[in-house]
């Protein structure tokens, strides 16, 4: 479960202060889908940033699993994404010199897991992305979805209980985002991770379970689907 | 930690040019290094040698003057006047310095004193010519014989002590100017060596005296001369690691040399006096020993070079040589610390991405930091090989050469490798190239995964 209470990210000081997030609050249950939905500039960027203990909140806090991230000291805070967090972005960020096996290892190796664990997970992550025929093609090498593919086996090749994607479908064409799409939501389905999604394609949002539209730093509006109760909402 | 040094590596190793380039600014400095260590070592080997075949460790330079004891440029400052000074020149400037000698007194002296084995006065005997019947006349040096510094012989035998009452040791050039068949053919046979008294006082004054009576002197002052036979007990050659530049002297019985030293300078004011002497101290190899019997010299107002101390001052001579080298093997990995800077920084640029992943992942800042640090351990350590292989190869493949045209004798190599000084070398670059590569570790350290994650 992640609570998000009062929310506020400022930059910038006194008179030039930009307040990017404000008194953001709501709470998403875990194992769901939820989709972060605004334009470019409305602060849905910052959220998943907060949310994911890459920045810390000006003020307010977020639980994660009964721990609030925002007190945490950098060392636990990178520990924290080490162990729970997986990060899918728009631009892959794969290490395009490096072998899919190696890329999939590199969270591994940052979470310290010994060694001989290591060739098994990364299999099994490459299986499940369906490039295991690829473990050790470079990543040059891969066309845009089997990139973005291979981000996805990064993600989740240790287990993290809450994955980000910041807009996973961005650079791909229809045909390889809704298979990457697909992926996604079957993890999301199969692991019971959390998958929150930063996007700005309406039907994308759509799949999740829970929507939440962030304009000028605040929540505009939360849907919720069918099954999934939520609460908090906008102020 | 592991997977951060093959992370390193492999980083490398896709920067192939650049890591090259950069180690090869290193390896340029590690050559010289290496270069330098191993000349040092042959140098430092060669005059090990030297030393051992020219000098007696138990023997020491005694004299009267503090220039004995005096290892750098000679005091010219002007001293108190003594009957025993004598001018000596130095240098090609015409520069002479005045030196106290020892007399015969002196050298009585310490001939009893109890821990003196044996005293050996410097002759320097001025002889004329050498010769033998039907054969030109040839210049020479000649010296008494000193067992500490024995010559290679080519035949006959080299005496153990000294060399017999009217026999000499004759250099090999002589062989041919002589007109000997051989070596060989030279043992035992007789040259013939003059030797001229100077005018003395009294002949001068004869002679003044007279041109005096008369304008036109009917005879000229007639310098005395003395020809002595003395028979080739040997066939001297110079050794590969014999200490002179010049050529070996012919040498002589002690007691020949003393009577021929008297008589070329009777009635000079040098007569009696020598520049120093040769003291063998009992028990003078070690070290203690000749230092307590330098105290005790030192006690009765003559100066001291031990055979160690003479040693140390070569050994520094060889030093300052080898330092004066390795500063500009220094220089060189200085500036090569600049180029791992260099490239360290644009690593750091290329990969910010990367960087911004791995912190994003959750890899401590610390972590990233020393990703870099070691990718810059791996450009000096790659370096630090190169230049050492390289060196070590040409080293190898000149030493022959080398010695040859040097003419430093078989076996003698300038070049000496010692293992252990090369890795030492090596891991000594590797620290360095870590140091240089600090700075743009902490900048990776320090930098913002979202703000790197937002370049596109």
């Amino acid at each position: 479960m992640i609570e998000i209470q009062n929310i506020t990210k400022t930059y910038g000081k006194k008179a030039n202060t930009f307040t990017a997030l404000d008194n953001v609050s709501f709470t998403v249950p875990s194992g769901a889908s939820v989709a972060i939905v605004g334009k470019s500039g409305s602060g849905k960027s910052t959220l998943m940033h907060i949310m994911s203990g890459l920045d810390k909140p000006s003020s307010g806090s977020i639980v994660v699993d009964n721990q609030d991230i925002s007190q945490l000291k950098s060392k636990a805070l990178d520990r924290f994404r080490a162990e729970k967090i997986g990060f899918i972005f728009q631009a892959f960020f794969v290490q395009a010199n490096e072998t899919c096996m190696q890329n999939v290892s590199l969270p591994l190796e940052i979470a310290r897991v010994a060694r001989g664990s290591r060739k098994k997970r990364i299999a099994e992550a490459l299986n499940q992305v369906e490039l295991s025929e690829k473990a050790a093609t470079k990543a040059r090498n891969l066309s845009g979805g089997q990139k973005q593919r291979l981000a996805i086996a990064r993600a989740i090749v240790n287990k993290p209980s809450i994955i980000f994607a910041d807009e996973p479908t961005g650079n791909l064409d229809s045909a390889t985002g809704e298979k990457v799409e697909k992926l996604l939501f079957e993890f999301n389905k199969q692991l019971g991770s959390t998958l929150v999604v930063v996007t700005h394609d309406a039907d994308l949002a759509k799949k999740c379970d829970m929507q939440i539209h962030i304009k000028d730093g605040s929540i505009t509006r939360i849907e919720t689907a069918k099954k999934i109760v939520a609460k908090g909402g906008a102020k | 930690m592991l997977d951060i040094v093959t992370r390193a590596g492999r980083s490398l190793k896709n920067a192939k040019a650049r890591t090259l380039l950069t180690s090869l600014a290193i390896a340029v400095g590690a050559f010289t290094l290496t270069i330098t260590l191993a000349a040092g070592n042959g140098i430092r080997e060669y005059t090990d040698r030297l030393i051992a075949n020219n000098f007696d460790p138990a023997e020491s330079i005694v004299g009267r003057d503090k220039e004995v004891e005096n290892t750098g440029a000679p005091d010219t400052s002007p001293k108190e006047y003594d009957s025993s000074v004598a001018s000596v020149s130095f240098g090609g400037g015409g520069g002479s310095v005045q030196v106290k000698q020892l007399t015969d007194k002196d050298v009585k002296e310490l001939k009893q004193l109890s821990f003196v084995e044996a005293v050996r006065p410097n002759y320097e005997i001025a002889a004329r010519y050498i010769t033998r019947p039907g054969q030109k006349k040839y210049t020479l040096s000649l010296q008494a014989y000193n067992p500490g510094q024995k010559p290679e012989t080519q035949a006959g035998n080299v005496p153990e002590s000294d060399v017999a009452a009217g026999e000499v040791l004759l250099p090999n050039e002589y062989v041919k100017l002589l007109n000997f068949a051989s070596a060989k053919d030279a043992v035992g046979k007789i040259v013939r060596i003059t030797i001229e008294r100077p005018f003395t006082e009294e002949t001068l004054r004869e002679f003044v005296a007279q041109s005096l009576v008369s304008p036109a002197p009917t005879t000229q002052p007639k310098q005395e001369t003395k020809t002595i036979n003395l028979k080739v007990a040997a066939v001297t050659k110079k050794g590969a690691a014999a200490l002179s530049a010049s050529g070996l002297p012919l040498l002589l019985n002690a007691d020949d040399a003393k009577s021929m030293y008297d008589y070329t300078t009777k009635g000079t004011n040098q007569y009696g006096k020598y520049l120093y002497a040769s003291v063998r101290i009992k028990g003078g190899e070690n070290d203690a020993t000749a230092t307590a019997a330098k105290k005790k010299l030192k006690k009765l107002d003559y100066y001291v070079m031990t055979s160690q101390e003479l040693q140390q001052t070569i050994g520094q001579f060889v030093d300052i040589l080898q330092i004066l080298v390795g500063v500009f093997g220094v220089i060189t990995v200085i500036a090569s610390v600049f180029g791992i800077i260099n490239t360290m920084y644009i690593s750091v640029l290329e990969r910010t991405r990367e960087i911004g992943l791995m912190k994003a992942l959750g890899m401590r800042g610390r972590s990233v930091a020393w990703l870099f640090r070691l990718e810059a351990a791996w450009i000096g350590m790659i370096g630090g090989v190169l230049g050492a292989l390289g060196a070590f190869v040409l080293g190898v493949s000149l030493n022959p050469w080398i010695t040859k045209t040097l003419s430093l004798g078989k076996g003698n190599d300038l070049l000496i490798f010692d293992l252990a000084q090369i890795v030492g070398l090596i891991v000594i670059l590797t620290v360095v190239a870590i140091v240089a590569g600090w700075l743009p570790a902490r900048k990776a350290a320090k930098l913002d995964p979202i703000e790197a994650l937002r370049t596109e």
